[in-house]
């Protein structure tokens, strides 16, 4: 029995707007995400690579600092030319500068730290990387690799620990309130659709923040900390907010997509499938083409084959059009543009078209589901 | 005997007006230790087996307000008709929504809820427009569904924490609010555990707690006993009635349960096929218009020359089942109380016939749910 009991009385206390009503589904649902010990051992390990980039990060500086990356340029730009001059006539004009940048990439790789850099950054294909190098201006070439740096952080060990993570804890979010007909309860409050896709959406894109976004500023923070000077704030003072907006082109579509799976059926089972087949069956299809493509470019006179790169597509100019089959490279088409190291080619053009509709079709499908739902 | 305390937590509970100028006028602490007391003197069961007379008398003091205005809302779903033409007013009374399967009871719900858009017709909850203000009419109200329905994962306090912020209570307000209901729901150390490990009737009880954590002005219940034990019905009807009687929440209760309606209800709205075949105040519909007469049968003549000289027109008379009459009234206006009784004496003494009972009996809510839905073919089934 109570101590203390006062009964039922009346409430007359501010309300909050009802626009922010969708907070209280967004802190419930990340609640409910954390009390699963699989999901908090996921988010331990998906911090572990932030160490390896960290180390990366210095001895990046470390290279600037001693000038062996203008020492190692300056004997790249010589050696360049003259094999400029003595391949000149050999190969074909079209070809000319792909065959520059190998070479100069092949060169880069003999000087220990810079060579072991760029593989480690996978930048061996990006124009951007190369130029910003050739260029020997310290503040671009701090920015261009800097921002390499942490997209290849945010695309490749945090882009698949988010993959798992969302994989694990999106396709029980709606299934689970289709199978208890907790919509009722939902809708009979005041609580619209919207503000009960965007709770959800919330939950995912916060978790998402927190192994992408988050240890992606901490990285970039640390990395300033520890600089000798301010020099690196002032060249890459734009890179935080490019964070912010990378992390979101990944979030919320892939959200969005698990959210759709999850409005179709009331078994989470399915939904987590169709989940990870989307992205294994694109990022698989994609290599494949991408190989077939390298093999078919590099099959005339190279004698080494192509190398698997998940990056490497992006610095084809053409035969890219096939990138809208992995939902993956999309997004890290799409990321190296609003980070600063892609161009708005072909590729990226599609990338995006196929991110908007996507996102824009699976709210669609979640909204329908929903209406039909409610409707009993 | 009840004791003088007795007597004060009673008139508490029975005087709502003032309990109200009491929560208006006096500190917190007072209006905390009037509502307490009014709590108290619902657990009383004298206060809900009280005559229907003494509910009525409760209720007279208070002013009666239409809540609902409904005109000509119908609803049709692929051609077929869902509502038809229904127009209703509704008052902050205990009103009983009855209706077999498929009468349109949770369709007439969601409309009023804004979850459906009517295809015909106008209607106002609580001075709000049920087709553009969703969600304040929402905000004003507390529902409970039907279905066994719960938020997965979520404790039971959890839960109504939630739905208390989902009607903008903010996070550690609704968490005392919820504790609160909880506990004048008489949820008490199970509020921690999981809903999915809760039994059909206590997911009831926090539906019920989830629906009322905000105050509402107007509560909608659709089948809330449903997997009750008799015990736990009795309490949460009492509970009904209190927050109707206490707080002036005007109530729908939405039920195949007859007797709840019975129990509670001040109001009865029969649905049926989509339209509105019934809808009146419960004493009005069980006015007393039925006569159980019973004779001594000593010779069946004499029966028959009884039964003869009993009909007349506005008066009818049937077998029941125990083998007594019933003379039922038809015509209300030329055979009243004493004409009746005038009429069956003067029989009885023409005929030699020897009464055994002459009584007045009230007409089941079941023979008027029976009747209003009639002709429909769910009578016929």
């Amino acid at each position: 029995m109570p101590i203390h009991d006062v009964g039922y009385r009346r409430w007359q206390g501010v309300q909050s707007s009802f626009w922010t009503r969708w907070v209280a589904i967004t802190n419930k649902g990340f609640e409910i995400a954390f009390r699963s010990q699989w999901v908090r051992r996921m988010m331990f390990l998906a911090w572990l690579p932030a160490v390896y980039f960290g180390a990366a990060l210095f001895f990046f500086e470390r290279t600037l600092e001693n000038n062996q990356i203008f020492n190692a340029v300056a004997e790249l730009n010589q050696a360049a030319e003259q094999l400029e001059a003595e391949a000149a006539p050999l190969i074909n004009p079209e070809r000319s500068e792909q065959r520059r940048r190998e070479e100069t990439m092949r060169l880069l790789s003999r000087t220990p730290m810079l060579g072991g850099l760029v593989a480690l950054l996978g930048a061996s294909g990006s124009q951007e990387v190369f130029e910003a190098i050739v260029s020997q201006d310290e503040s671009r070439i701090r920015r261009v690799i800097w921002s390499w740096f942490i997209l290849k952080f945010i695309t490749t060990p945090q882009g698949f620990a988010l993959l798992l993570l969302i994989g694990w804890v999106a396709p029980p979010m709606i299934a689970k309130d289709l199978r208890t007909k907790a919509f009722l309860l939902y809708f009979s409050r005041p609580l619209s659709k919207f503000s009960y896709i965007f709770g959800k959406l919330m939950i995912l894109v916060v978790l998402c923040s927190v192994i992408t976004t988050l240890p992606a500023l901490i990285l970039y923070g640390c990395g300033i900390g520890l600089s000798p000077n301010l020099t690196p704030l002032y060249a890459t003072w734009d890179v935080p907010i490019r964070i912010l907006f990378v992390g979101l082109i990944h979030s919320i579509p892939a959200s969005l997509l698990a959210l759709m799976l999850s409005s179709i059926t009331t078994e989470s089972r399915y939904a987590m499938f169709g989940w990870y087949a989307i992205w294994t069956l694109g990022f698989v299809t994609w290599r494949i083409l991408s190989i077939a493509y390298l093999s078919q470019v590099e099959g005339s006179g190279r004698d080494r084959g192509p190398q698997f790169d998940p990056l490497a597509p992006l610095a084809l100019e053409d035969g890219g059009g096939w990138v809208f089959v992995s939902l993956y490279d999309s997004i890290s088409i799409v990321q190296s543009l609003v980070m600063g190291v892609g161009d708005f080619h072909l590729q990226t053009q599609l990338a995006c078209l196929l991110l908007a509709l996507m996102s824009l079709g699976c709210f669609a499908i979640i909204w329908r589901q929903l209406s039909r739902a409610t409707l009993g | 005997m009840p004791t003088p305390f007795n007597l004060q937590i009673r008139e508490a509970a029975l005087n709502p007006d003032s309990t109200r100028s009491q929560n208006s006028a006096v500190s917190s602490e007072d209006q905390h230790s009037a509502a307490a007391a009014a709590t108290r003197a619902m657990l009383d069961p004298q206060f809900y087996s009280k005559s229907k007379s003494d509910r009525a008398g409760e209720r007279g003091a208070r002013p009666v307000q239409t809540v609902i205005d409904l005109q000509a809302l119908g609803k049709k779903i692929k051609s077929k008709s869902i509502l038809t033409d229904v127009t209703l007013q509704i008052s902050n009374r205990v009103t009983g929504l009855l209706g077999p399967n498929g009468a349109g009871k949770s369709t007439l719900i969601k409309i009023l809820l804004g979850l459906v858009r009517p295809s015909a017709g106008t209607g106002k909850l609580l001075n709000h427009d049920i087709r553009r203000d969703k969600l304040k009419i929402r905000q004003l109200v507390g529902y409970t569904p039907e279905d066994d329905c719960y938020i997965d994962g979520l404790t039971g306090i959890e839960m109504v924490q939630m739905s208390g912020q989902f009607f903008g209570l903010p996070g550690r307000e609704a968490l005392r609010r919820a504790h609160e209901v909880l506990d004048f729901c008489g949820i008490k150390q199970e509020r921690y555990r999981e809903i999915s490990g809760y039994s059909t009737g206590m997911r009831q009880q926090v539906k019920f707690a989830s629906a009322i954590v905000h105050n509402p002005q107007f509560l909608i219940l659709d089948e809330p006993t449903t997997g009750l034990d008799p015990e736990e019905r009795e309490r949460l009807l009492r509970r009904v009635r209190f927050l109707n009687r206490q707080f002036d929440m005007g109530v729908m209760l939405s039920t195949h349960i007859l007797p709840d309606v019975q129990l509670v209800c001040d109001d009865v709205i029969v649905l049926a096929e989509g339209r509105v075949r019934a809808h009146q105040s419960l004493a009005s519909l069980q006015n007393v218009n039925h006569w159980r007469l019973q004779i001594l049968e000593v010779n069946s003549n004499i029966s028959t020359l009884f039964a003869q000289q009993l009909r007349q027109p506005g008066l009818r008379i049937e077998v029941a089942i125990d083998g007594s009459w019933e003379l039922i009234v038809e015509d209300d206006a030329r055979w009243g109380k004493d004409q009746v009784a005038e009429l069956v004496w003067r029989t009885a003494a023409a005929s030699n016939a020897t009464i055994t009972c002459f009584s007045p009996s009230q007409e089941s809510l079941e023979a008027i749910f029976l009747k209003a839905i009639g002709g429909t073919n769910h009578a016929h089934s």
